[in-house]
C-alpha cells in the first residue's frame, strides 16, 4: 500500500467515524428549556394531526362535530385547526366524539426510563397489533416476501411498548407448504 | 453529490420516517436565507414581526418550537400534520405556516434537479404518501430545502417572495449538480432533464 492509498484510507476512516453533525431541532433540544418547549410542540402537532387523522377516518365532518359538541363550526375549526395546546378535557371530549378514547403513553427519552402507560392503553395496542397481523396474514399469497402489508397503524410497529405488564412480542408469521393457513401467534 | 454545506432541520431518525433530509437552501453566493431566518427567529429577533414570541407565557408554546415541530413531523410523515399548515404558492413552491411566519420550500430528489409538485386538484388522481390525511398533498421527493421567509402581511403571498423562492430552488439545485467538463455548472430544468 502506497503513502497516498495510506492516506486516503485513514481520510475515509476518519470521515466514517465523524458523527453527522446536529440538526437545529438538536440544538433546540441541547437545553433543557429547549428540550421542554420541543417536547411540548411536538406534542401539540401530534395532537393537531390526530384530529386530522381522526376526521379522516372516522367520516365525522367538522360540521358534524360541532353539532355533537354542540359548538359552532368556527369554535370546532378553532381547536381542530389550531395549534394543538388544549385542555385535556377538550382532548378527551373532541376524540371521543369522533369515535375514539385519547390515551397516553409515554416514551422514555433518558436513559434508565421505561415506558409507562396503562394497562388498558397497552391492552388497545395489542388488540391493534393482533388485528394488523391478521389482515397481513390473510393478504398473505404464497411466500412470506409476497405479503401486501396493509398500511401501518399510526403507532411505529416495531416500536411497540414494553412495561410491567408486559412481555416481549414478536410477530411470527409462518405460511406452511401446503398452503393452509396458519396461526398467526403474538408472544 | 452536494458540493455546499447546509444546515440541517431534520434528519431522518426511523426506517419508517418518509423523508431523507430537511435542509436550508445555499443560494449560488453561499449565503441561506432559510438559515438566517431561522437563527433570527430562534433569538426571537425577528423584526419582520416583532409580535412574535411574545414575552414569555408559560401557557403558550413557543413558536420556533412550533415551526420545528411542523417541519419534523413533515419529515416523518411525509404529509402536513393540519390542512392550515402549508400551502402551495406556485410551480412547486410550497410554504409553511406558523402564526404569521411564512417560509417556502420545495423538494428535490437531491441529484440537482427538481420536479415541481404542485397541489393535487382531484382527489381521484391522488398519489399522495400513503395514509397521508390530505388528498391534496403531493407525493414528495426525498429532501425537501428550505428557502427563504416573510410575515404573512396580507391574503396572498407577495410575488417578489415567490420569486425570490423559485430563484434560491435554482441555484441551490445547482450545487448537486456534477461539473461540466469546463467547470461550469448546469442549471437543472423543471422537467428534470
Amino acid at each position: 500500500m502506497t503513502n497516498h492509498q495510506l492516506a486516503q484510507e485513514s481520510s475515509n476512516f476518519r470521515e466514517a467515524m465523524v458523527p453527522e453533525a446536529p440538526t437545529l431541532i438538536d440544538e433546540l433540544e441541547s437545553s433543557a428549556e429547549g428540550a421542554q418547549e420541543m417536547a411540548a410542540a411536538r406534542l401539540a402537532v401530534e395532537v393537531t394531526a390526530s384530529f386530522s387523522r381522526a376526521i379522516r377516518e372516522s367520516g365525522v365532518s367538522q360540521n358534524r362535530l360541532g353539532e355533537v359538541l354542540d359548538l359552532s363550526p368556527g369554535a370546532v375549526s378553532q381547536v381542530v385547526n389550531g395549534d394543538g395546546n388544549l385542555r385535556v378535557s377538550t382532548l378527551g371530549r373532541y376524540f371521543r366524539a369522533l369515535g375514539y378514547q385519547a390515551r397516553l403513553f409515554l416514551e422514555p427519552v433518558e436513559p434508565e426510563r421505561r415506558v409507562i402507560a396503562s394497562r388498558s392503553t397497552c391492552a388497545a395496542i395489542e388488540d391493534e397489533l393482533r388485528e394488523y397481523a391478521r389482515m397481513a396474514l390473510a393478504a398473505c399469497t404464497t411466500t412470506p416476501s409476497q405479503v401486501a402489508m396493509p398500511p401501518a397503524p399510526i403507532w411505529a410497529l416495531p416500536s411497540f411498548p414494553k412495561g410491567t405488564a408486559w412481555q416481549p412480542v414478536a410477530l411470527q408469521f409462518e405460511v406452511p407448504s401446503d398452503g393452509q393457513q396458519s396461526e398467526v401467534r403474538i408472544g | 453529490m452536494a458540493k455546499v454545506g447546509r444546515r440541517v432541520i431534520w434528519r431522518r431518525r426511523h426506517a419508517s420516517d418518509y423523508h431523507e433530509t430537511i435542509e436550508c437552501a445555499v443560494k449560488s453566493d453561499g449565503s441561506s436565507p432559510a438559515t438566517e431566518f431561522l437563527v433570527t427567529f430562534r433569538r426571537g429577533n425577528w423584526r419582520a414581526d416583532p409580535e412574535h414570541n411574545p414575552p414569555r407565557d408559560r401557557e403558550q408554546i413557543h413558536d420556533y418550537a412550533m415551526l420545528m415541530g411542523k417541519i419534523e413531523h413533515i419529515g416523518e410523515e411525509g404529509c402536513p400534520d393540519t390542512g392550515t399548515s402549508v400551502n402551495h404558492l406556485e410551480e412547486g413552491i410550497w410554504e409553511f405556516k406558523h402564526a404569521r411566519c411564512r417560509l417556502t420550500y420545495w423538494d428535490t430528489p437531491g441529484d440537482g434537479t427538481f420536479n415541481p409538485k404542485l397541489k393535487i386538484d382531484d382527489v381521484r388522481t391522488n398519489q399522495g404518501p400513503e395514509g397521508c390525511d390530505f388528498w391534496w398533498y403531493p407525493r414528495m421527493d426525498p429532501y425537501l430545502r428550505l428557502g427563504c421567509a416573510w410575515p404573512k402581511e396580507g391574503q396572498f403571498a407577495p410575488p417578489e417572495g415567490i420569486a425570490e423562492g423559485k430563484t434560491i430552488r435554482e441555484e441551490d439545485c445547482a450545487h448537486d449538480q456534477p461539473s461540466t467538463g469546463s467547470g461550469e455548472l448546469e442549471l437543472p430544468r423543471g422537467d428534470g432533464s
